[in-house]
């Protein structure tokens, strides 16, 4: 009997765990009345957020490969949500900021540009016949690795623009 | 009078070699962004000499490779979409900014506190232009190199995990040079940017006759 009722209890926990993993994100990515307030609190609010996102994603990068292919629509929907949550940051930011970072802020784009093309090679990988395991975990590992550094530029450049201080 | 807690003699040094790495400093700061972009040009330059190198150890082996060695080569695969990451997103962003781009760059020189990197930043501004050109024609080169160079890379290492003398055919042979040729446009592309930003630290650099000015 108390075998029985420790099997169920597993089984529930690993469904929560599997529902953790693949489920939505309570994460708001923009705003939603309107034009997003330009305000270091809102900043501050924006960064925490998009730090969250990031830590998300990059522990869904390291479990999905056990998924096999279900993970792949998986990580592609954390990375939008990482995307939209970075550019609802922007939305936050004073127009002195936009202006002293624009350069920087171009190349924060382009890293996701860059990041974004981990999906394409990994289709691309599929039709030239690589094993999916292989090519999901190579995919998982340059999106780690990449939203790693992407993560270390962001952070230099809030810090350069003094988000989150006005 | 005797309890003193620096004499004389121990503080002169001192303050001066403060003051000097202030002065340091404050230089290294001004041109940081100039520095960082050499320094992930190098980056990049490093890693695609290691792809290459690998390259040539699959080519090497072609008519049937080694697990070690394929196994070596997925790595050097893997770490180029990482290292080429900060070079290739600044690329693009001169490219997509284009003269927006050097002029947001030369505001930000405008804003130096040290006055003689201003003046020298004025002065050379037509060459400094001219050599962000250079630096945006080359970053266009190389992504257009980079791309095929990827791209044969990762079929490269599909053909080699599929069968160890996945390459040992012609078209294997064939693929093998191509990704080659095109790793050895990215280098050079590379070497190009790095010249320019050379060229370009030397400029806004204060010389010794300016430093005693």
């Amino acid at each position: 009997m108390k075998l029985c009722l420790r099997r169920a209890i597993l089984r529930i926990a690993t469904c929560l765990s599997g529902l953790a993993i693949f489920g939505p994100l309570p994460v708001s990515a923009q705003w939603p009345f309107g034009s997003a307030p330009v305000t270091p609190q809102a900043q501050r609010n924006a960064l925490t957020a998009l730090r969250s996102q990031i830590k998300f994603f990059q522990n869904t990068t390291r479990t999905a490969p056990n998924y096999g292919t279900a993970a792949y629509d998986n990580v592609l929907g954390q990375f939008e949500t990482l995307r939209a949550v970075y550019n609802g940051l922007k939305q936050t930011l004073n127009a002195r900021q936009l202006d002293k970072g624009a350069n920087s802020l171009a190349e924060l784009d382009a890293g996701l540009e860059i990041l974004n093309e981990a999906f394409t090679n990994c289709q691309n990988d599929f039709a030239a016949g690589r094993e999916a395991r292989q090519a999901i975990r190579s995919m998982c590992q340059a999106l780690r690795e990449g939203s790693q550094v992407w993560a270390q530029e962001l952070e230099k450049i809030c810090s350069q623009l003094r988000v989150g201080f006005g | 009078m005797k309890s003193h807690f620096l004499s004389r003699k121990t503080a002169a040094p001192l303050l001066l070699a403060v003051i000097v790495s202030l002065l340091t400093s404050c230089r290294s700061k001004e041109l940081e962004g100039v520095k960082e972009y050499r320094e992930i040009t190098n980056e990049a330059l490093t890693t695609v000499k290691a792809t290459l190198g690998a390259l040539d150890k699959v080519r090497a082996h072609s008519d049937h490779c080694p697990p070690k060695i394929v196994a070596a080569f997925d790595e050097q695969v893997q770490r180029l979409q990482v290292d080429s990451l900060r070079v290739r997103a600044r690329s693009q962003a001169i490219l997509a900014r284009g003269d927006a781009y050097f002029a947001a760059w030369s505001a930000n020189i405008a804003n130096i506190q040290d006055p003689r990197v201003r003046q020298l930043a004025e002065h050379f501004h037509p060459e400094l232009e001219k050599s962000f050109s250079k630096i945006k024609l080359a970053s266009q080169k190389a992504g257009a190199s980079f791309k095929p160079f990827q791209a044969g890379l990762r079929k490269a290492r599909t053909d080699l995990e599929t069968k160890p003398d996945g390459l040992a055919s012609d078209s294997g042979k064939n693929l093998l040079e191509e990704i080659r040729v095109n790793g050895e446009h990215v280098v050079q592309e590379l070497g190009i940017i790095n010249l320019e930003l050379k060229a370009i630290t030397r400029m806004l650099t204060p010389t010794n006759s300016q430093t005693q000015n």
